[in-house]
This record gives structure tokens, C-alpha cells and sequence, in this order.
């Protein structure tokens, strides 16, 4: 099958065996791969009422046709299963090499199942696949343990690690993997945990069948060509997702103290020049990339390097819990990734804890000694550490700020800012509909890398509840997770602007099968729909209530900064809601029609 | 002498394509967005003459401006 390794290997880890089936062409044509096969896979195999971290849940990895290919971006992996942290549909996308060696092993999807009696690691070298032991891993860092087997195997192996966290099951713990990059969210490390799988580690040397050579090789140096004709390659490359750092703090986007504000007084401390002057030392890309986005950082403070922090971890580690020191955010970042715990969801944890202790809902007593006001680094250190191990404070900041305020009451629900179950990501929504549409509806949580419709806002007019914005942030969700079923990276796309209609003659050369971005979208529009159904399937009464967002977004403006004073109102949020699933063929609860299931050819996969 | 304006990525559409713009030296680089109809807020990144700048730089004649609009993070 042209553009397929054409097998999923499956490993059953009670009772440790491994096996390759052919990977059904019908599914690849209908869903393609990554994100894709994972949701296909997901709903076919996973049975109703699963525990997430039991043997009956599963965690399936798959490439796409585009990932280890002469195509930008071509390094993403998706990583599918039922979410520890919210109990519905979690997918994770992690850069890096691993899904190019997977591919070169012949493997289109990695299917984890059932839970092993003890700490394993899954090797394979092209067609030599074992299951072996990782009792003397256990308990390591995620860094040591990638470069025990860098040394041992080689540079060529690829590395996808657990830490202490994903041991430890924390709801969302990560899978690291090239010293920096992750399966951040959703708690697939927990996952992974669970099955007692330390990590997996590939290597292959095959190729992939492509359908038409000349084509592929005219397509893919056409989207290199873009790229590097891009005027915004220069300086994208330099700051990579830090640019967005300053910009955040202009218009009141970037999380200040637990979403309290969207601008930090001294966020300019933070800014993506402070941080290339100060610790980056290098650029670091993944397989193919043309404007690697990666920052590798040397911390003198600290004395450690780290690749980071991105964005995401400036707004959550640093704005989020009033620190200003990039130096200190570099290393808060260092020790999430080496313990194995999501960085968004553990900065929102402690600025949601950060604020019961500034409210007095938590004292001394229950900081386990610590004096938690915004602002204070030691006390953040030793938080992501003690969360990681579920010791003291950290075991309830280790449930997700959802299930912790539940617990803790005393209004700090109010202030728990998630969707779902998952912890926002850093970009502050009090007056930004569309953003915060994008969030309600995300089908992960409350995660940005669906539809990122905060610049929408801004150019029609942030406050206002239109038609417009709500079918932006539909197709946003349609178009833009198919790079995570196509295998590749967003990013030349997003910040390069090189036109999407390059990878289609790509991806048709590759696997000979004729596409559109109509044909693309809709395939889009098909799996959010099936992760809709996931959702409604695993979670009885699932609706419109868990689309909500926190209460700080409609109920307490900004004191400060750019969104001083400005608050979307209560009502605008059910209209948003109301006109979302109006659109996209769903009730007025927020579940897909039977017609729309019907429309979409979901019938039998839903059966 | 005039300066020239570089947007980069989904702010060429706004200039109906182009690759580069002449514009007037004498307005900061917020105005002068404002006026090619580039919502300033948009912009991330200010390059003036390889130099970052805020976007209340005042043009000068001879500048050339690279402008960048914003992307979705990680």
C-alpha cells in the first residue's frame, strides 16, 4: 500500500506477545492515519466504560503517510487513548524523530493493550520486536533513561520515555522523547504508565513504498521552496513560538496569575528576545524542518541546558504563576520534562493552588510548609517535584484542578480553570469569543492547538458573538488537527504562511490516492465528530454542561492590563454554544445528530 | 525616498498578495498598518532595518519593516 509501512504492530503486555497485522486499507483511505487511525482505533477496540488506567484501555501511536518523508515538517506522532485527566477522548501529538524511524520499521500504528506484571521496554529494529525488561529503569528520569539507551543502542534508536510522573499515574503525566519533546497532554504517560511500559525505543532501515517518485520529489521540494521563500522563516527560526510572548501581553492574552489577568507587569522580563540574549544557544528541529521552532537553552543560573521553554510553558510556568525570570522558567520546565508531567496542566495546578493560598482557602498547613504566594520559584520547584511523586500538596495537585478544587470547595471551583477535566492552555479568554468557543469545544479539553482563533478576534472585533466566528473556529477544527492525520507539523503552515494546497499534490504522490482539501476537510469533520462520540459514549449525561468554561472568563473581569474591565457575559456563551451546534449538525445538547452521523458515513464505525 | 513595508504570511492577503509595500515615511508603524488595513493587533514582530522595534517606531525614510502576524503556540 504506497505511502504505508502496511502493518500495526500490536502488543499485548499481559501476556507479552507482539504481533503485526496488516494495517486494513479501507480504514487509511477513510481516516488516512495519525489521529485518524487513533480515533478509529480508539472506538473500535477500546470497550464502553474502559478505566483509563486498566487493561482494557489502550494506547495507540501512529504515523501518517506524511511523517518521515521529504516533507516539512514531516516528524509528528499521534498518540490516541482514553484520558486519565477528563475520562474522555485523548490525543497528543509529539514532534521529534521517533515517528520517522517508526515508519522506516515498516510500522504505521503502535497498539498498546492489556498491563504488564512488570516494568518493561518495547525494542524494535526493524523486524526484531521484544518486550524486555526495565526493572532497573523504573524510577529514573526520563533524560537519563534516553541517554542510557543512546549509548547503549546507538543514535540512530529513537527514544519515547516515561518519567516518575507516567510510574506514578498522575492524570497527566507525559511521554518525553528527543530530550524536549512530548506527548504532553492528556495523561498518556499515565497511560503508559499503567502498562508498566517504561519506554519504547525504534529503529528501522526500510522504505516506504511511494506511488508516483517524480511527483513526490516536485511536491516536496515545492513546500521546501515555499518555506524557505518565506519572509517570516528568518525571524520565526530565531524566536520560534517565544514571539508570541510580547504580543500575548499587548492584547491581554498571555495568563497572568491563574487567569486572573491577561497582561503581567513585568512580562516583558519574558519576552522571546530577553530569552534568545539570555539562554538559548541553539535552534533544535525535528525530522525535516525547515524553521526549527525548538530553543535549546544553556541556564547559568542553574546550571543546566533544556530545550525550551516554548510559549505554552513561559505563559503557564512563568506569567501564570507571576514569575519573571526566564532562567527559572527554563528550569521549571527542565524538571517537568525530566519527572514527566505536562507543563500546561502542572503551571495551571499550581497557579489554581497559588491562589487558594493568596485566598486563604489553604494555609500553611495544607501547603505542607510552604509559602505558596505568586511568584515564589522555590516553592514552584519543589510543587512540580512533590506532584510527580504524589507527596503531600502534590497528590491533590496531581488529580487536575477539576477533581482537586471538587475536593477543596470553599468557591475555589470558581477559579479552577479548565474544560472538561483538562487545564486550559496559556492564552487568557476574557474577552475573546472565539478563543473561547475554541477551548468550550476542543475535544481534548481545554487545549489550543484545535482552533486558534484568537487572531479572528481581533480582526473582526473581539467582544462580538457573530455566525462568522463560530464557522472560523469550526473549520479551524476541521483543517487544522489534519496535520496531525497526515503525520506532519502545522507550523510552516501557521507561521510561515506557505499555501496548504502544497501538500496535496504531495500526499498524492506519495500514496496515489486522489485528494482535495474539500476531500481533507471533511475527513476532519468526520473525526471531530467520532471524538464527539467518544466523549458522549464513555460519559453518561455527557452535553452541554461540560462544554462550559470557567467561571472566571463571565463572571470576573481583569483588574489590570489589556482586557481591563472586559468580561464576555453569560448569555453570549450559551449564543456561542447555541450557533456551534446549530452548525455543526448536533442538538441543542451538543450531540450529533442521528442525520449528521448518517451525512458523515459514521454509521458503521459508530455501530 | 519612501520605506517598504515586508508582511509576511496571512498579512500579504491583506495587501492583496504582494510581497512588499511602499509606504510613507513621517507615521509610526501602528498607523501605518492601520492604514494598508492590518489590524496592529495582529502583528507580533516589528523588524525595522534587522532591528525589533515597537510598533509606535516612527518611519524614517529608506526603512525597510519586516511585520509578522501571530501564530497558535506549541
Amino acid at each position: 500500500m504506497n505511502g504505508y509501512g502496511g502493518r500495526i504492530l500490536r502488543v499485548n503486555l499481559t501476556n507479552g506477545t507482539v504481533t503485526k497485522e496488516p494495517t486494513p486499507p479501507d480504514v487509511a483511505h477513510d481516516f488516512i492515519g495519525g489521529r485518524g487511525f487513533g480515533i478509529y482505533f480508539l472506538l473500535k477496540e477500546v470497550p464502553k466504560g474502559a478505566d483509563p488506567l486498566g487493561p482494557e484501555n489502550k494506547l495507540i501511536i501512529s504515523s501518517g503517510p506524511i511523517s518521515g518523508m521529504m516533507i516539512p515538517g514531516g516528524g509528528k506522532c499521534d498518540w490516541t487513548t482514553k484520558a486519565p485527566l477528563t475520562g474522555g477522548y485523548a490525543s497528543a501529538s509529539m514532534g521529534g524523530h521517533f515517528t520517522a524511524e517508526m515508519r522506516y520499521a515498516g510500522l504505521d500504528s503502535i497498539i498498546l493493550e492489556g498491563i504488564s506484571p512488570k516494568p518493561v521496554y518495547l525494542f524494535i529494529d526493524d523486524d526484531k520486536i521484544e518486550l524486555r525488561d526495565a526493572s532497573d529503569l523504573w524510577g529514573k528520569a526520563t533524560f537519563t533513561v534516553e541517554k542510557q539507551f543512546k549509548e547503549k543502542l546507538g543514535e540512530e534508536f529513537q527514544v519515547a520515555v516515561i518519567g516518575v510522573g507516567g510510574e506514578n499515574l498522575v492524570p497527566y503525566a507525559c511521554i518525553n522523547h528527543d530530550y524536549g519533546r512530548q506527548a504532553g497532554r492528556g495523561g498518556v504517560g499515565a497511560v503508559m504508565g499503567s502498562k508498566k511500559v517504561k519506554a519504547i525505543v525504534v529503529h528501522g532501515t526500510k522504505s516506504i513504498p511511494v506511488a508516483d517518485m517524480d511527483a513526490y520529489r516536485k511536491a516536496g521540494m515545492a513546500l521546501y521552496k515555499a518555506c524557505k521563500d518565506s519572509e517570516g522563516l528568518k525571524d520565526w527560526t530565531r524566536y520560534g513560538t517565544t514571539i508570541v510572548v510580547s504580543w500575548c501581553d499587548e492584547v491581554g492574552a498571555l495568563p497572568t496569575r491563574n487567569f486572573s489577568a491577561g497582561s503581567f507587569e513585568d512580562g516583558k522580563n519574558l519576552y522571546g528576545p530577553v530569552m534568545r540574549e539570555k539562554i538559548v544557544i541553539t535552534d533544535k528541529g525535528c525530522f525535516g524542518c525547515p524553521s526549527p521552532c525548538g530553543k535549546y537553552s544553556r541556564n547559568k543560573k542553574y546550571n543546566s541546558y533544556v530545550e525550551g521553554p516554548e510559549y505554552e510553558t513561559i505563559g503557564m510556568m512563568g506569567s501564570n504563576l507571576g514569575i519573571d525570570d526566564i532562567e527559572a522558567v527554563a528550569q521549571a520546565n527542565l524538571l517537568c520534562d525530566d519527572l514527566g508531567i505536562d507543563t500546561i496542566s502542572a503551571g495551571n495546578a499550581i497557579g489554581w493552588a497559588m491562589e487558594c493560598y493568596e485566598k486563604g482557602i489553604f494555609t500553611k498547613k495544607d501547603t505542607d510548609g510552604l509559602d505558596l504566594k505568586f511568584g515564589n520559584v522555590d516553592a514552584t520547584f519543589t510543587l512540580i517535584e512533590k506532584i510527580a511523586r504524589r507527596e503531600g500538596l502534590g497528590a491533590l495537585l496531581a488529580e487536575g484542578v477539576k477533581r482537586a478544587s471538587k475536593k477543596v470547595g470553599k468557591g475555589s471551583e470558581k477559579f479552577a480553570i479548565q474544560v472538561k477535566g483538562m487545564e486550559q492552555s496559556a492564552y487568557a479568554t476574557h474577552n475573546a469569543t472565539a478563543m473561547l468557543l475554541a477551548y468550550m469545544t476542543c475535544d481534548v479539553g481545554a487545549h489550543h492547538n484545535r482552533a486558534w482563533a484568537i487572531t479572528y478576534d481581533l480582526q473582526v472585533g473581539r467582544e462580538k458573538v457573530v455566525p462568522e466566528k463560530v464557522a472560523r473556529v469550526i473549520w479551524l477544527q476541521n483543517f487544522r488537527p489534519m496535520f496531525d492525520v497526515l503525520g506532519g507539523c502545522r507550523l510552516q503552515w501557521v507561521e510561515l504562511g506557505i499555501d496548504r494546497d502544497l501538500y496535496v499534490p504531495a500526499l498524492e504522490a506519495i500514496t496515489g490516492i486522489q485528494r482535495s482539501w474539500e476531500d481533507l476537510d471533511k475527513v476532519g469533520e468526520r473525526i471531530w465528530n467520532l471524538t464527539r462520540l467518544f466523549w458522549a459514549r464513555e460519559n453518561e449525561g455527557f452535553g452541554r454542561a461540560w462544554d462550559m468554561p470557567s467561571p472566571r472568563f463571565y463572571e470576573e473581569a481583569p483588574k489590570s492590563g489589556a482586557t481591563k474591565g472586559q468580561i464576555t457575559k453569560l448569555e453570549d456563551i450559551n449564543r456561542l454554544l447555541d450557533m456551534y451546534y446549530e452548525q455543526r449538525g448536533w442538538t441543542s445538547d451538543g450531540l450529533p445528530k442521528p442525520e449528521t452521523i448518517e451525512s458523515l458515513g459514521l454509521k458503521a464505525v459508530v455501530a | 525616498m519612501p520605506a517598504t513595508l515586508r508582511p509576511s504570511g496571512s498579512l500579504r492577503d491583506v495587501v492583496g498578495g504582494q510581497a512588499e509595500v511602499q509606504v510613507e515615511a513621517g507615521r509610526t508603524v501602528r498607523e501605518t498598518l492601520a492604514a494598508l488595513g492590518i489590524v496592529p493587533e495582529v502583528v507580533a514582530l516589528v523588524v525595522v532595518n534587522e532591528e525589533q522595534q515597537s510598533k509606535d517606531y516612527l518611519i524614517q525614510e529608506g526603512d525597510v519593516i519586516r511585520v509578522l502576524a501571530v501564530i497558535g503556540g506549541g
